[in-house]
């Protein structure tokens, strides 16, 4: 039997066209899936198809589902530097979603997994007729990919710590590559930066690391403002949960107690953040089918 | 800028035209196979179809195959890009032998053969396996190479490595040796590797494969692009010996880095684009300039 058919699209996104793929379900019930993808290399079908088998088993319940490759990624045309969640991929996300309104699929479900959850949240304030979010484990902070571990880590750890953990991890070949020599100078920096202020005893120092995004804050909020269902996924082993542990405990925690049951956070057994094992990967689909199943009642 | 696609009420190829009248083609055929075709402006004087790798490092490889087609497809040459049944976009269940992977590229063959006269492959990693067996079948084909699997039980190998060293970098309490990943593959006949299926059967059918006994003997051109190093290394020059010994004119161009194929690039920490990086510039500028060199600028 015939669930659902696979449609490959290229929308014009700026100046760049995105590679799409839309799954059209045999029954369908009128609200498309948009998923939102990870920053890096990976392309829409994600790791071990991921993508594919979420697509085929929602369009087993009606809907329809699109995924896309950001651009510069993937089969999309453009280039792409980095995935700085404080400049999330809204044109992109524009234009997935108005060419599938102009297609006539206006009812909306956005699903985004790390940098793609920050992009579908700081764009859902312009998707009108918006039913859910899901956020696979979404960060918290602002930094760019792998700014995080060199900024914590300068802050909570001694100085003669901190080299002798740099030392040991070295590996000297590294330094022969300028990706490489770039990974120990952003180190670098960020130790120099954080004990000098320590040592001249500078109280307007900004050098913690932002516990929790004020674009995030508004961003989830205006969402949970409009009275539309969320859902938060971690990996307990993921680093994006231990930043939403301590979120939780300031602004982010008193966002979800006024929100009460519009918010559903679910851990996970190890890690979500890249997708790294298969139970995982199953346990998420599962999740998300059947949280999609429960908020798409309400949208027929 | 043109794009003439449309959401289908059938499966159907979307269509993205270039200002040069270059076209990119993408589908999914009665199977569900996926696939990109490169269409360069006006005639095309040749056709490559692209093998990719399996598992994590299809995924890591896929932009550079996207670019390198369309560099090709710049310089007149036609490209057809697929993903293999049960990988990427396609239908299917996971890989399972190497005569479905070599029927798929086969196939893909097929389909640049009927637009144009003269064909030849590209095998990136493991899919250099499926690009000498689907080569074999073509008197003469030029066939390239990228970082090639030369042989099925060292691919293997380096994949279960990678899911021995993430159970020490996790700190798990027990890491996976060969032994006992073997023993899962036959008990249960499937082995996670990162979130990624090994399959016992593409295990078993592919672990004794070598390169050289898949293309067999014949006149062709090769080329081999090493990544990293100061000159051909060891396994380069034991399989350019195997394929001289086969009547094969090998050309070995060394290029960029050794790539960390199941780490994410740069140790882990951080994205750079593909067009940023030297090994990718380097890489299509070495595939294309052999093209050049074999069948001629047009």
């Amino acid at each position: 039997m015939t669930v659902a058919t696979h449609h490959p699209m290229w929308i014009p996104a700026g100046d760049e066209e995105l590679m799409a793929i839309l799954t059209r379900p045999a029954d369908p019930r009128g609200t498309v899936v948009t998923l939102f993808p990870p920053g890096g290399y990976v392309f829409s079908s994600q790791r071990n198809r991921f993508g594919v088998r979420l697509a085929e088993r929602l369009a087993g319940r009606g809907y329809h589902v699109v995924r896309f490759d950001w651009h510069g990624i993937g089969d999309s045309t453009g280039t792409v530097d980095d995935f700085a969640h404080d400049r999330p991929f809204t044109t992109d996300a524009a234009a997935v979603v108005e060419r599938l309104e102009a297609e006539g699929l206006t009812r909306h479900i956005l699903v985004g997994h790390c940098f793609g959850s920050r992009t579908l949240l700081a764009y859902a304030d312009r998707v009108t007729d918006l039913r859910g979010v899901a956020l696979l484990s979404p960060p918290t902070r602002d930094l760019a990919r792998g700014e995080g571990t060199a900024r914590k880590m300068a802050y909570e750890v001694s100085t003669a710590r901190y080299l002798g953990m740099g030392l040991r991890t070295l590996r000297w070949e590294a330094l022969k590559t300028p990706e490489g020599r770039r990974r120990y100078r952003r180190l670098a920096k960020h130790l120099i930066t954080v004990k000098t202020a320590a040592l001249r005893r500078d109280p307007t120092a900004d050098v913690r690391p932002p516990w929790v995004s004020r674009l995030f804050l508004d961003h989830l909020g205006g969402v949970l403002d409009r009275g539309i269902p969320v859902l938060m996924m971690f990996g307990v082993d993921d680093g994006e949960k231990a930043e939403f542990d301590q979120a939780r405990t300031g602004t982010l925690g008193e966002l979800l107690a006024r929100a009460g049951d519009l918010v559903t956070v679910s851990m996970h057994e190890g890690r979500i953040h890249g997708l790294g094992s298969v139970s995982v990967q199953e346990g998420v689909i599962a999740e998300i089918e059947g949280w999609v199943g429960r908020i798409g009642e309400d949208t027929t | 800028m043109t794009v003439t696609s449309e959401i289908p009420a059938r499966p159907g190829p979307s269509v993205r035209e270039l200002p040069s009248g270059a076209v990119e083609m993408a589908c999914f055929d009665d199977h569900g196979v996926f696939s990109v075709t490169h269409l360069p402006a006006g005639t095309p004087h040749g056709g490559v179809v692209v093998t990719s790798p399996i598992l994590a490092e299809q995924q890591k490889n896929y932009r550079r195959e996207v670019l390198v087609a369309r560099a090709l497809a710049d310089a007149g040459v036609l490209v057809r890009r697929f993903h293999y049944p049960g990988t990427g976009n396609s239908a299917g269940d996971e890989p399972s032998s190497m005569s479905k992977l070599v029927e798929a590229a086969t196939e893909a063959v097929e389909a640049v053969t009927a637009r144009v006269p003269r064909v030849a492959l590209l095998g990136t990693r493991f899919g250099s396996l499926v690009a000498a067996a689907a080569a074999a079948r073509i008197t003469g084909a030029p066939l390239a190479l990228w970082d090639p699997v030369a042989d099925g039980a060292r691919f293997f190998k380096e994949v279960f490595r990678a899911a021995r060293m993430t159970a020490v970098a996790r700190g798990a309490e027990e890491v996976p040796d060969r032994d006992h990943i073997l023993d899962v593959l036959r008990r249960e006949g499937r082995f996670d590797v990162l979130g990624f299926v090994v399959t016992r059967d593409l295990y078993d059918d592919t672990a004794g494969l070598r390169l050289p006994d898949l293309l067999g003997p014949g006149a062709r051109p090769v080329l081999i692009c090493q990544l990293g190093g100061s000159g051909p290394s060891r396994a380069t020059n034991d399989l350019v010996a195997d394929l001289e010994e086969l009547g094969v004119d090998v050309t070995v161009g060394v290029v960029g880095e050794a790539e960390s194929w199941w780490a994410t690039a740069g140790g882990g920490d951080y994205f750079r684009g593909e067009e940023g990086r030297p090994l990718t510039g380097e890489l299509i500028r070495c595939t294309t300039s052999w093209f050049d060199s074999v069948w001629g600028t047009p």
